[in-house]
């Protein structure tokens, strides 16, 4: 069956580095005037030389975010089950040789922190694992499933890229949502970051989202981690990703994430450093690509910074985060993923967003009634 | 250059050969229109009249036959016109198009589908007539049609393009080729069509039932080729005048 | 089963018109009897499409109905 993998094949990086580096304010005036669906608009408005038109890109990002999306934003919370990992990442906390704590929430654990996140209001969940096949593999997940189903109506996975039947197996046992992030489509810079483990092999991350639609999951999240190569470009190949998936599995929905590489323990400082206007370039230029994409936005970013992104496209919103393991009913302990910087509790956030004139969503909608065998 | 099925055609102006006054009038239409690809129907012969040779001239124009399964109601009558223009013309090219309502010609959507689904499994390069239903469209290229042919507004009535904003979608989201079929009643709506980024578009009525069919075919060769090209070059900028103030990214300037 | 049927002639209808033919022919003969061009046309008999590789080998049989199918002028 073709994959992503032959489409990528095709793709002549080089060339598009060249063409988008000789991007003209012409061009970016023409992308503008015919953004949608359009990867060579979108090449220009992923472009330096779009730098000068943010506010235009900006209002039309709006604008179209709030036709599509009204003034709903989606509040979701990650929920870290494990940070067991036989990986090797040098920007992840969770890396196998890190001295860090190592735990995975026994059922006990887990409704711990499922109770605490249910009392604050969540009903959409994120899981989110290290990397470990036998620890933290599809039967761990296949186990816990019914009592988070049970608790949450809408369940989105963030753990190692699994098979397509074991894609099926959680696909029943009611997970909505699958992320992937490919890090990084640059190959060489995948290969120099990822250097143990399962991880290390490029085209199986990048055919999980075939597998992942093939299985009938709703939805499937993208995501590069911003810093580790050309952001620009590693932006520009995952909307080639889009494309390809949405015009191959147009059943399924899509989100993104544009997570920027941060400080964590043992870790690495950018390549390529994205600063908060290249941020706001991304969330425009994506969104003009694609208005009906959703855009997660996680508590990476700082309050001010985010408050201020939510207009510009963002659908769904972390809050009151904890990236480790255990980490709601137990916040001293230091197993972190990744360093928050947005850490208002979840009743601060959702009075920023109503003062900001948008609607915090809860729920987005209940599968059970059309979930019929 | 505009590839259906691995065959390759320079004009994107597609013609049918119905409603002309005479077979001359239509084969120097089609002559100056510079139409590849050409529609024709089937129906059992009148065994007392003489057979007018319309597939000798056809055929020396050096165009491509497209046979239409016109008459067909349902799925099973469009698979059998298929068979039967297979035997007749030895092409496994098929425009699909089943109405059963002999008022508007509406396309059945359903068994729209489940023709394509089979004649595709034959072999045949089915090129379905629909509505401007875009995900009728993705069905239809899922089960393996070489393009789509979505109306722009109801057949014969030259009114354009009414389904402009879903022809939009469907031609964003196409894998195959769309070709907007029905409804093309002037140049100027053929050129809108190929501006918007239609691969090619079918124009019948609006030729033949003209005073001057052969200049009108030429009219809408021009037209068509000028959209494509506007399409290809790229349209036009719009001023885009500065700001004076920045409400939404304003926010960057401060924290520097 | 019409009375009329003997054993030289057999009975069809074609293109929905009855008529009475010689036995023993087969469809390809039949199209030069009734001077059809050969080239651009399809024979349905008895609702079933039949291949022009096989119009040499199907003899017409008594009672069938046979219908003629040719290009015309059309959207």
């Amino acid at each position: 069956m073709k994959t992503f993998a032959d489409e990528f094949a095709t793709l002549n990086i080089d060339a598009m580095s060249l063409r988008m580096y000789a991007t003209t304010t012409e061009d970016v005036e023409r992308a503008l005037l015919n953004p949608t669906g359009d990867l060579t608009s979108l090449m220009a408005l992923l472009s330096p030389a779009a730098m000068a038109y943010l506010e235009p890109m900006a209002q039309q990002a709006a604008a179209l975010t709030r036709q599509r999306f009204g003034a709903n934003l989606g509040l979701f919370i990650p929920l870290y089950v494990s940070n067991l990992c036989a990986n090797e990442c040098d920007y992840c906390g969770f890396s196998m040789s890190n001295k860090v704590k190592r735990k995975t929430l026994s059922l006990d654990e887990l409704n711990q922190e499922v109770a605490i996140i249910k009392q604050r209001g969540f009903d959409s969940v994120l899981l989110v694992s290290g990397e470990h096949e036998t620890k933290v593999g599809p039967s761990y997940f296949e186990a816990i499933m019914p009592y988070i189903k049970a608790q949450f109506s809408h369940v989105a996975i963030e753990i190692q890229p699994l098979e397509t039947l074991d894609y099926q197996r959680l696909a029943r046992l009611g997970v909505d949502a699958v992320m992937v992030y490919q890090e990084t489509y640059r190959s060489h810079t995948y290969a120099k970051h990822h250097t143990r483990g399962k991880k290390q092999d490029f085209n199986y991350r990048l055919t999980s989202a075939d597998r992942i639609a093939n299985a009938g999951i709703d939805k499937i999240g993208l995501g590069v981690l911003l810093g580790l190569d050309d952001w620009r470009m590693d932006a520009l190949l995952m909307a080639h990703h889009l494309d390809y998936l949405e015009k191959t599995y147009w059943r399924t929905r899509y989100s993104i994430s544009l997570p920027r590489l941060r400080p964590c323990t043992g870790g690495i400082t950018p390549k390529v450093e994205l600063s908060d206007a290249g941020l706001v370039q991304l969330i425009c230029a994506f969104r003009l690509f694609n208005p009906q994409v959703e855009m997660s936005l996680s508590t990476r970013e700082l309050p001010s910074l985010r408050d201020n992104l939510l207009p510009l496209g963002i659908t769904h919103l972390s809050a009151g985060s904890s990236t480790q393991p255990g980490g709601y009913h137990n916040p001293k302990t230091e197993l972190d993923q990744f360093d928050i910087n947005d850490e208002r509790t979840v009743e601060q956030v959702v009075s920023a967003l109503k003062l900001r004139g948008f609607n915090p969503l809860w729920k987005d909608w209940e599968m059970a009634w059309i979930n019929v065998p | 250059m505009l590839t259906i099925s691995g065959h390759q055609f320079t004009s994107r102006l597609f013609t049918g050969t119905g409603k002309f006054s005479h077979q001359d009038i239509m084969l120097s239409a089609i002559a100056s229109s510079k139409s590849e690809l050409v529609t024709l129907a089937m129906k059992r012969i009148d065994l007392q009249a003489d057979h007018d040779n319309l597939l000798g001239p056809l055929n020396s124009l050096g165009v491509k036959l497209l046979p239409n399964t016109a008459g067909a109601r349902n799925a099973n009558e469009a698979i059998f016109a298929a068979h039967l223009a297979y035997e007749m013309l030895g092409t496994k090219w098929i425009k699909l198009e089943i109405h059963p309502d002999p008022k508007y010609l509406m396309p059945d959507p359903i068994e729209t589908l489940l023709a394509a689904k089979q004649l595709c499994q034959e072999g045949f390069i089915v090129m379905p007539y629909v509505h401007a239903d875009p995900v009728l469209c993705r069905r239809l290229e899922d089960v393996g049609c070489a393009a789509v042919m979505p109306l722009g507004s109801p057949i014969g009535s030259n009114q354009g393009l009414a389904t402009e904003s879903f022809l939009k979608i469907i031609i964003e989201q196409a894998q195959v080729p769309v070709v907007i079929d029905a409804g093309i009643g002037t140049p100027s709506q053929a050129c809108k069509a190929m501006e918007m980024g239609a691969d090619a578009v079918l124009v019948n009525t609006a030729i033949a039932t003209s005073a001057h069919p052969e200049k009108m075919a030429q009219c809408f060769a021009q037209a068509v080729h000028t959209g494509r090209q506007a399409f290809e070059a790229g349209l036009g900028k719009v001023n885009l005048h500065a700001q004076a103030s920045s409400p939404l990214t304003g926010f960057l300037e401060q924290r520097r | 089963m019409r009375s009329s049927h003997n054993s030289t002639t057999i009975n069809v209808t074609i293109n929905g018109k009855a008529e009475s033919i010689l036995n023993n022919i087969t469809v390809s003969e039949l199209l030069i009897l009734k001077e059809i061009p050969q080239q651009h046309v399809a024979i349905v008999v008895n609702d079933t499409v039949v291949p022009r590789s096989r119009w040499n080998n199907i003899v017409c049989q008594h009672n069938d109905n046979i219908n003629v199918f040719s290009a015309v002028a059309g959207g």
